[in-house]
């Protein structure tokens, strides 16, 4: 899949395919293999080729930061309806655990139609309450929980399928 | 000793000076505006009051405010800090009519220190090298004659001059007489005033200034020097003690000159004698600085001495502690200024909210910071965030620690110079020592990020992208520990911030 990206005000272009965890992407004709795997809140473990990299990120609103040895790079996630610049993404937003918790609500049923940032189920963990939303537009196409059950942390939950005629 | 004192400044050298206080068992009173009412000084000191709005000359720089909350917080002693009212001889004796101690020098050595053409005078009657030239305006007809004697390059400058008009750089003689001619003339339609004087040309200069310390029984002793010629928009940026280019001829010339001026005005506390030199060593006198300095903690690494504690000290009478064959280098320190500035924007301030904050750990490491998460960098006040102290046997060690350091420093929400540092602390020619207050300029290359690091960038971008679903939600491995991450290191090339 192409994308086009605005970083530090630059524009950048790659292309990216995902197989599993990992990814292959290419950048200015050449290609690298990447995994980006979360330490902390804000700490990630790049590894490009066999190097591993640490970097910082942080999400503020559609702006994500990310801090690479001293320098920070910022660029605005582009919204899915936003057709100038990106060809988004997969169009499947599958929403899971972030920790260990228990889902204390769904708020959607299967074919219910549901819009970016709107939220789908209630999760509690340590003793407190999360909306988790959805990122796209699109359909409900599957639940794997039911209120009650208690989740691992990256246990799916449910998925969320644009509509868009591709 | 003191009580109880007020600390009138803020940001990290009010928490500086708050952790000196405790560490000596005395009581501290903050103040703040309205901007830093969540500020780490506020929570450090036993103490807060607001003393008004954000700028600051309607909080840190209302003395009266200042002297009022001392007053009814009864404290005993006042310090300023740098900046603000360190050196504001009016303030110092404000504060001995209400009888608070001002931690620093007496008002009469502010006053005459603080005014340059005053210093001047004074390190002359010390017989303190200065730049050669003439001190004031040359006569056209002497003109030539005055130059010959201090010898090419030269400088013209206006007497009523400033931000580099009526300025002229004459390599030769031949060019003399053109050139006084268009700084004259230059200086006339800016400043309406065509008087110019006459100084030599300093070559690649380097910053070097002395601490010294005094007491009120007459002993002055100097720390030796620190070098800060890393320097942008006339501001230091990096400094580091001892100097690479001082000799120890020099270094103890430069200290006994330092010790003698002070005692000419009968220092005491701390303060900093600055000099100009060439690459050759000649040093000339630039100004004193009549207060603690911003890079003081370089200098406590290297001595062993805790400069704020010896200045709360001396202030409350105490001799020092200190006798000057006592003093000795051992190792080497660097300081960087960690600021909120785009280095690829001619360092202009980068005023935000500092999201997420960590700052480096590990051995010869210190850092002097207000910095929390959730700080907001504001256009009120500096936008220095911290000041990033190692400290290691030798230069090498040192720069390379610092290195070690600033990679591990994480600042997210606001840019900083923190890339631009890591690789000044890389470059052949920085840690080669051959260091002039040019340097950035003629290194113009430190101010741009690496085509590499943008790469690494774009394809951590391109992942968080494709996951579609933000950095929130992205993937977590439920067997990843942060012992696994770190065993992981030692068996792939490694290559990360830390």
């Amino acid at each position: 899949m192409k994308y086009t990206l605005k970083i530090n005000k630059k524009m950048v272009s790659f292309e990216l395919l995902q197989q599993g965890d990992a990814y292959e992407i290419t950048l200015d004709e050449k290609e690298y293999h990447a995994e980006l795997i979360r330490i902390d809140s804000n700490l990630y473990s790049l590894i490009v080729n066999g190097s591993t990299y640490t970097i910082a990120i942080q999400k503020e609103g559609k702006r994500i930061d990310l801090f690479f040895k001293g320098d920070l790079f910022s660029y605005e996630i582009p919204s899915v309806r936003d057709k100038g610049g990106t060809e988004n993404t997969s169009g499947i937003d599958k929403i899971s655990a972030p920790m260990p918790g228990r889902v204390v609500k769904i708020l959607k049923s299967i074919g219910d139609i549901v819009s970016e940032g709107e939220g789908v189920v209630v999760v509690e963990a340590m003793k407190m309450e999360s909306e988790l939303k959805t990122t796209i537009d699109g359909k409900i196409t599957g639940i794997s929980v039911k209120e009650g059950d208690t989740v691992d942390l990256g246990a799916h939950i449910l998925t969320v399928e644009s509509q868009d005629k591709k | 000793m003191y009580k109880k004192i007020l600390i009138a400044n803020r940001g990290e050298i009010a928490v500086r000076i708050i952790r000196a206080a405790k560490e000596l068992g005395i009581k501290t009173v903050a103040v703040y505006s309205d901007a830093d009412k969540n500020s780490l000084h506020v929570n450090l000191a036993d103490e807060a009051f607001n003393i008004g709005k954000p700028l600051p000359s309607e909080s840190y720089l209302v003395g009266k405010r200042i002297i009022s909350v001392a007053k009814k917080a009864k404290c005993d002693g006042i310090h300023p800090g740098y900046g603000f009212l360190a050196e504001n001889a009016e303030f110092a004796e404000e504060c001995e009519k209400n009888k608070i101690d001002f931690i620093g020098p007496s008002p009469e050595a502010i006053k005459s220190m603080g005014d340059k053409i005053t210093s001047r005078e004074i390190a002359k009657e010390a017989k303190v090298p200065l730049v050669p030239g003439t001190a004031g305006e040359v006569k056209d007809s002497e003109a030539l004659e005055i130059a010959r004697g201090i010898g090419y390059p030269l400088m013209i400058k206006a007497t009523a001059g400033g931000g580099g008009k009526g300025m002229r750089l004459v390599e030769k003689e031949s060019e003399f007489e053109n050139s006084l001619r268009m700084a004259k003339s230059e200086a006339k339609s800016a400043f309406n005033n065509d008087a110019v004087f006459i100084e030599r040309f300093i070559q690649e200069p380097r910053h070097i200034e002395i601490q010294i310390l005094g007491d009120k029984k007459g002993n002055v002793v100097h720390l030796f020097e620190r070098e800060c010629s890393i320097q942008r928009r006339h501001q230091k940026v990096v400094e580091e003690a001892p100097s690479p280019g001082v000799s120890e001829k020099t270094r103890i010339k430069m200290g006994e000159i330092a010790v003698k001026l002070a005692k000419k005005v009968s220092y005491s506390g701390a303060g900093t004698v600055e000099f100009i030199m060439d690459q050759k060593e000649n040093f000339y006198f630039l100004e004193m600085n009549t207060r603690v300095q911003v890079e003081h903690p370089i200098t406590e690494m290297i001595t062993g001495i805790d400069i704020v504690q010896e200045m709360i000290k001396v202030s409350y009478g105490h001799e020092l502690s200190i006798k000057q064959e006592d003093i000795s280098i051992k190792g080497h320190a660097i300081e960087c200024r960690v600021c909120a500035e785009d280095p690829d924007n001619n360092f202009l301030p980068t005023p935000g909210t500092v999201i997420y904050a960590k700052s480096p750990q590990g051995p010869g490491v210190r850092d002097d910071s207000s910095l929390f998460n959730g700080y907001e960098v504001t256009t009120f006040y500096d936008p220095m965030l911290s000041k990033l102290i190692v400290w290691s046997e030798n230069r090498e060690g040192a720069i390379k620690r610092m290195s070690r350091a600033l990679s591990e420093y994480v600042v997210l929400g606001v840019k900083t110079n923190l890339g631009f540092l890591v690789r000044l602390m890389n470059d052949k020619d920085f840690i080669s020592g051959k260091l002039d207050t040019g340097f950035i300029e003629k290194h113009k290359k430190l101010l741009k990020i690496p085509k590499d690091n943008s790469n690494i960038a774009t394809i951590a971008s391109a992942i968080i992208l494709h996951s579609g679903i933000g950095v929130d939600n992205l993937k977590r491995d439920p067997r990843f520990t942060p012992w696994k991450y770190i065993a992981r290191g030692s068996s792939v090339s490694r290559n990360s911030m830390f």
